[in-house]
């Protein structure tokens, strides 16, 4: 099983719409995928009509009075499962603190599912804490969604000092350039700069799009009701891309 | 939502996907076509997705999780539509209060089960209706509510079979699931009268490939057919004083011709199973200059199987194959001058697997790093020996013991059968290149890109020769020979000289 993280310390810049999207693709293309939604605010269950709601909250899982595969829930999409958010969320990094190797937990709680799914994708909060670490430790891939903004350009540089500061071994970085609107001309230049200084971006990038906001009304996955819309299609080429690095 | 369709199961011809438990259905209808692999009686869909025509083999399908899990159950073998049926489904979708899916149901009407795709001339059959509740990871209280309610208010009945089960029934078919490994069972019937039974079942395994092979569906039909030919001349080796000795010599000589006739085509084939594999070992720049190879030996393996299916239609095997049943449903004579052919086969078996064991132990033993290649071979050649004979007669001692044995010898012959592979491949891809060149000419690259494999096969071979003597200190240890010992060498009703 390949862990994909969608992160960013940065809120807003499409974490969830990416996680959402690439799990799709992934159980589309007959991989059995897996979603966690991290993130208290539930918006990966929300656009799956699914409650976020975990039985025993983040406690029951972390003192293993629940299993992961106790919680799952099957989304209406075949091959595509979710782990629903739930409000104990918030005060996971509490509640990991008393545990002990509190910034492996998420690696040895998903290591039971590796030998049911092919992918597991960690949408997470935005932010940058002891669960932040527990998924840098756990996922084989970080994706890094980067709005061409100085603010989300600034958050990122965080994130590689971090890593420079921290090293974690064997995660693969892939940012990527998400929401990009080329009306606006701030977009346009800081993406001259992203290409121009940052090596490793991904190619694909992801606009700005109205249909992808239209996922919390349908609350579905893009593909599922517009396949061939200008965002879907930068979706499934992102993900084609990131196979490439798998 | 309401459809017809039509589905088509399909499975290998030994039923590697029922027996893991699973169906594989493709379904077509208007707006395209899927294909399914769900559990015995669907409560669990292991994956679905859109195709654009039927595989026949794991290979067709695009390259994802669904084809690679499926590859561990059915490898190599060809999927053969083992029924067909026309469909009309009603599709319900149970939604809870977020309007989010928590059950399926669908009330299907089958119609015409057929077995192959020809129009069926009989009148129309139409088998009940079914409901089927899918239940939903995470749901399945309101599954187990529906299916209440369908039983107390609307009086249907739980089916427990499969559908596809009832769709063979209504073919007067069923799943062909017995294993098919050739054993005897009881320690006190008479050597001869214990190996003709296995002879007998090796030889009724050939007589079930023999159709898959002339059709050429998959490689494994020729395979077990080989195998098949191969423990009988394996076993016909260890016959001598159970059976007579002219009747021996006869039929080892019959079926190491049929081993010969049928072994170019099983090395086209391994040699195409293989292609995947041999271009992993090249740069990825290289790989597509390795593609004449491949035509080459489909080239190859068309005339080789050509000159296979004339033997199979030939006189010398009819013979060969009448003579041979006819002696081994010739009943035991009663009075017979062979000194095992009446005793018990565990005493005999016992003392002849111990003797083959010390054999495989002295041969081993004498194997240093400078050892001619030869050497390992005729190792691999008595461990298979052995492999059969604990095989054949694994029923007559403690199971987990022999299962042991087994499985230590097993990871001595992935060793040597390795070996052995890769000097042949060496040798066999050095001729391919002068064959080639003579044939169509060979183009710089092709010949670079071949050269690359036959060195790159030359490392792994050494390497493999280097993990020789770890594997081979272990299946010599001292707990798996006092395991040998005890099983096979303690024998009470000892009587008698082996010769």
């Amino acid at each position: 099983m390949k862990v994909l993280a969608t992160y960013s310390i940065k809120g807003g810049v499409g974490k969830t719409a990416t996680a959402v999207n690439l799990a799709y693709l992934a159980a589309c293309e007959g991989y059995h995928s897996l979603l966690w939604d991290l993130d208290p605010q539930g918006a990966a269950s929300f656009n799956f009509r699914i409650k976020s709601k975990v039985k025993g909250g983040v406690q029951g899982l972390l003192h293993r009075e629940k299993h992961l595969d106790d919680v799952i829930k099957e989304t209406d999409f075949t091959g595509l499962d979710l782990i629903p958010s739930d409000f104990s969320y918030r005060n996971m990094d509490l509640q990991l603190n008393d545990t002990r190797k509190p910034e492996k937990q998420i690696r040895s709680l998903i290591k039971p599912l590796s030998q049911e799914y092919d992918f597991l994708f960690l949408d997470c909060a935005p932010s940058i804490s002891l669960v932040s670490e527990n998924v840098f430790r756990a996922a084989d891939v970080l994706l890094v969604p980067l709005i061409p903004t100085p603010l989300s350009m600034r958050t990122y540089k965080q994130l590689l000092r971090y890593f420079r500061k921290s090293p974690i071994n064997n995660i693969t970085m892939l940012p990527f350039v998400s929401m990009i609107d080329v009306r606006k001309r701030l977009h346009r230049e800081t993406l001259n700069s992203i290409f121009y200084d940052r090596e490793g971006v991904l190619k694909t990038m992801i606009p700005y799009a109205s249909q992808v906001e239209l996922m919390s009304v349908r609350q579905a996955p893009l593909g599922s009701y517009d396949r061939h819309s200008v965002p879907a299609l930068a979706f499934e080429k992102l993900w084609k891309e990131i196979q490439t690095y798998l | 939502m309401d459809c017809a369709t039509s589905r088509t199961y399909l499975d290998t011809y030994d039923w590697l996907v029922y027996r893991s438990g699973g169906v594989l259905e493709t379904e077509a209808d208007n707006a395209g076509m899927w294909i399914t692999w769900r559990s015995h009686g669907a409560d669990q869909i292991y994956g679905r997705y859109t195709i654009s025509q039927i595989p026949r083999f794991v290979s067709d399908l695009k390259v994802t999780g669904f084809r690679e899990r499926l590859k561990k159950i059915v490898d190599v073998r060809a999927l053969l539509p083992i029924v067909i049926v026309s469909s009309r489904i009603h599709v319900f979708s149970v939604l809870n209060r977020q309007e989010k899916t928590v059950l399926r149901i669908e009330i299907q009407s089958d119609s015409n089960p057929r077995q192959s795709r020809a129009r069926q001339k009989n009148r129309q059959v139409i088998l009940a209706k079914r409901v089927h509740v899918f239940p939903l990871k995470g749901y399945e209280k309101t599954a187990r509510s529906v299916c209440e309610v369908l039983q107390q208010k609307c009086n249907l009945v739980p089916v427990v079979t499969d559908p596809l089960v009832t769709l063979l029934e209504a073919i007067k078919s069923r799943p062909r699931i017995e294993s098919k490994k050739p054993t005897v069972n009881d320690p006190d019937q008479r050597a001869d009268a214990a190996a003709k039974s296995i002879f007998l079942q090796l030889l009724e395994t050939m007589e079930q490939n023999e159709d898959g092979m002339r059709k050429d569906i998959d490689s494994e039909f020729l395979h077990d057919f080989r195998v098949a030919v191969r423990r009988t001349r394996s076993l016909l080796d260890q016959m001598s004083n159970v059976l007579p000795s002219p009747r021996i010599a006869r039929f080892s000589r019959e079926f190491a011709w049929l081993g010969k006739v049928t072994g170019p085509t099983r090395d086209m084939d391994v040699y195409l199973l293989s292609f995947d594999s041999f271009k992993l070992l090249l740069p990825s720049e290289i790989r597509a200059d390795l593609m004449p190879l491949y035509d080459f030996l489909n080239r190859h393996k068309i005339t080789e199987h050509k000159r296979l299916i004339k033997a199979l239609g030939s006189e010398h095997y009819r013979t060969l194959k009448n003579d041979w049943k006819g002696y081994l449903t010739a009943s035991p004579p009663k009075n017979t001058k062979l000194l095992h052919a009446e005793r018990p086969v565990i005493d005999v078996i016992g003392k002849k697997t111990w003797r083959v064991y010390r054999k495989a132990i002295k041969q081993g033993t004498a194997i240093r790093p400078g050892t001619p290649e030869t050497s390992l071979h005729q190792l691999r050649k008595t461990c298979k020996k052995l492999r059969y004979l604990n095989e054949f007669f694994q029923d007559l001692y403690p199971k987990n013991k022999v299962r042991k044995l087994i499985n230590s010898l097993k990871v001595l012959q992935d060793n040597l059968g390795e070996f052995q592979d890769l000097v042949v491949q060496r040798i066999s891809l050095q001729q391919f290149i002068l064959a080639m060149e003579k044939e169509t000419g060979l183009t710089g690259e092709t010949r670079h890109a071949m050269e690359l494999l036959v060195f790159r096969l030359e490392q792994r071979n050494k390497q493999v020769r280097i993990e020789f003597a770890e594997r081979f200190e272990k299946f010599s240890s001292a707990s798996n020979r006092k395991l040998y010992k005890q099983i096979y060498s303690t024998q009470k009703h000892s009587s008698g000289d082996d010769q």
